[in-house]
């Protein structure tokens, strides 16, 4: 890809995406979880308790973004991404998840579900999340927002950014939306209806809600940055399970995204990794076979991707995985990972399509690899097409070189 | 299997639209910067750009298989669209005084910097350049796109990308020398 012949004068220098923005970002765009049927745009939202079962309903509306791409036909209404909400609400708390939010059981309203992440409400509007590896609770003292003229107020905004607050009595429908750069409405959000409170899994910078109540609309304007700060709004703890943390830190982020592959997260365990570097990538397993790959961004865990899980069918090495980052248009990162045969295989050598030689980390029969100034992305076909493996057994012996297609 | 971007994009899957996201947020975001001159719209605005990106998949034709040139189209369609509508856009940038940068959540987490007002200049013109010039300037000097590559999303000749670039770029310089 060509550059063009000047630069406009004092443009600034592109800067590496910090990963929460990256990770709010992502949340926002491509949401967590398995794609269910989208709910009805603007759904009533209500909530059921019957027999101490308590039933909460998300609305998400359709998106309203006015776009004039280029190339096109017809536009085709299709499902939003967004789709991280809660899933769950149950009463009460169990002892366990009480007692580490320093609350006692009868005290705990309910307990909400959402992707990765479990929140405790107790009486007198005190807020507890619990996370695979952190533990956060609100503080009261910090005071509550005012929303809709004061009929409605934010009450907490969780570590993991979901924001809790209370509707006006008497509403019968909530509804969110994202403001683009010129506040216009863009976009629905999911907001979720609990009792009285209302949540906003995903929250953006800024956020419009109205509340439908019996005497008409009330709205109100929410902007995340004139909230308190997270350390004065909340006091956190991290909870690191047993084993590596760098792998509990990658499931922990990874299961908010509400993936169905992690099963156990206590069972993963880190193999290869792919060195220093902005971008990193360490290979987990879950020692049954299932491997998965851990971004590790400017040294902190991201989220993983699940590698491919069919069986290894008596290969010497299997590619399960591979990604390529291209922050540059001039030049880009390829990465692979996989398994081998133990037995057999004592290292292996990537050499891709420019003949470039970089060996492969194995750890506990995993391997990953990464290869830096790499064509762009969009130059060829495949990531990894004409890559080559030397693999080499216990005595450092090439015994096969497999060609990627 | 991650592959190149029309074959993800083919695919019109969530995972293979996560895939895209993971690939191009960070230019995108960063192309959205240099269109708003704030971090904090800059988020919001590759937001939309994504999101607008998967409900028009089935209708788009990707350039050269990639689909940064149309990612970064939308994202200066989408700023381009509001701004006429309303107005606000360009009000809010003016609204930012020069010698106090909007603190917003990106500038807490990374150093801040002093481009803002260098690039407020910068966008004051090219807010200002007729349409096809703007839509020159914002792929391939914003952007950094190839004018090959702007000429193709764009559905012109290189050479009228080039002329349109020349001419706008005596206007940036022109801004630069006051």
């Amino acid at each position: 890809m060509s550059q063009p012949e000047t630069i406009v004068p004092d443009l600034p220098p592109r800067r590496p995406l910090p990963p929460d923005v990256r990770e709010r970002m992502r949340r926002r765009v491509v949401g967590g979880g398995a794609v269910r049927t989208p709910l009805a745009a603007a759904a009533a939202v209500a909530v059921l308790a019957a027999g101490g079962a308590i039933v909460a309903q998300s609305t998400q509306g359709d998106d309203t973004i006015a776009v004039a791409p280029p190339t096109t036909t017809s536009s085709t209404a299709a499902p939003s991404p967004r789709d991280v909400s809660v899933i769950a609400v149950a009463p009460r708390a169990t002892e366990d998840d009480a007692a580490r939010c320093g609350f006692a059981v009868t005290e705990v309203r309910f307990t909400i579900g959402l992707p990765g992440r479990r929140i405790l409400a107790a009486a007198n509007d005190r807020f507890c999340e619990i996370t695979h590896t952190e533990v956060s609770r609100n503080k009261p003292e910090a005071g509550t927002f005012p929303l809709a003229g004061g009929a409605a107020s934010l009450l907490w905004r969780a570590g993991t950014g979901v924001l809790i607050g209370r509707m006006p009595a008497g509403t019968s429908d909530v509804k969110l939306t994202v403001a683009l750069p010129s506040g216009g409405p863009v976009v629905s959000m999911p907001v979720s209806v609990v009792e009285d409170l209302f949540l906003i899994p995903q929250s953006a910078v800024r956020m419009s809600v109205v509340f439908t109540t019996a005497s008409g609309p009330l709205s109100g304007e929410i902007d995340i940055e004139a909230l308190p700060r997270p350390d004065v709004w909340s006091q956190s703890r991290q909870e690191w399970p047993p084993g590596d943390r760098v792998v509990a830190r990658c499931l922990d982020l990874t299961m908010r995204d509400g993936v169905d592959w992690v099963g156990d997260p206590l069972k993963w365990r880190p193999g290869a990794f792919s060195g220093a570097g902005v971008d990193a990538w360490l290979a987990i397993h879950d020692q049954a076979g299932v491997t998965a790959y851990c971004h590790v961004y400017h040294g902190e865990a991201a989220t993983a991707r699940p590698g491919d899980t069919s069986p290894q069918d008596g290969a010497l090495v299997k590619v399960r995985w591979s990604d390529g980052r291209g922050i540059d248009p001039t030049s880009a990162q390829v990465a692979l990972g996989g398994t081998v045969d133990t037995a057999k295989v004592g290292g292996l050598e990537i050499v891709d399509a420019q003949g470039q030689t970089v060996p492969a980390v194995l750890v506990e029969g995993t391997f990953v690899a990464r290869l830096d100034d790499q064509p762009p992305l969009d130059a060829r076909r495949g990531l990894t097409k004409g890559f080559q493996i030397r693999v080499l057994d216990h005595g450092n012996q090439v015994v096969e070189t497999v060609t990627l297609e | 299997m991650p592959d190149t971007d029309a074959e993800l994009w083919a695919r019109g899957d969530k995972a293979s639209f996560a895939a895209l996201f993971d690939r191009h947020a960070e230019a995108v975001w960063n192309h959205a910067y240099r269109l708003t001159a704030s971090w904090s719209l800059a988020e919001d605005l590759t937001s939309a750009t994504f999101l607008a990106a998967w409900r028009r998949r089935s209708d788009i034709t990707l350039v050269r298989d990639s689909a940064l040139p149309w990612l970064y189209t939308v994202a200066g369609n989408l700023a381009r669209t509001e701004f006429r509508r309303l107005g606000r856009f360009r009000r809010a940038l003016r609204r930012v005084p020069d010698d106090d940068v909007v603190p917003d959540h990106a500038e807490r987490v990374i150093a801040a910097v002093d481009d803002d007002r260098a690039l407020r200049r910068v966008l004051d013109v090219v807010g200002s350049l007729p349409k096809a010039e703007r839509e020159a300037v914002e792929l391939c000097l914003l952007g950094e796109l190839s004018t090959a590559e702007a000429a193709q999303v764009l559905g012109v000749a290189e050479v009228s990308v080039r002329s349109r670039i020349s001419r706008a770029r005596a206007r940036l310089r022109a801004v630069e020398e006051r």
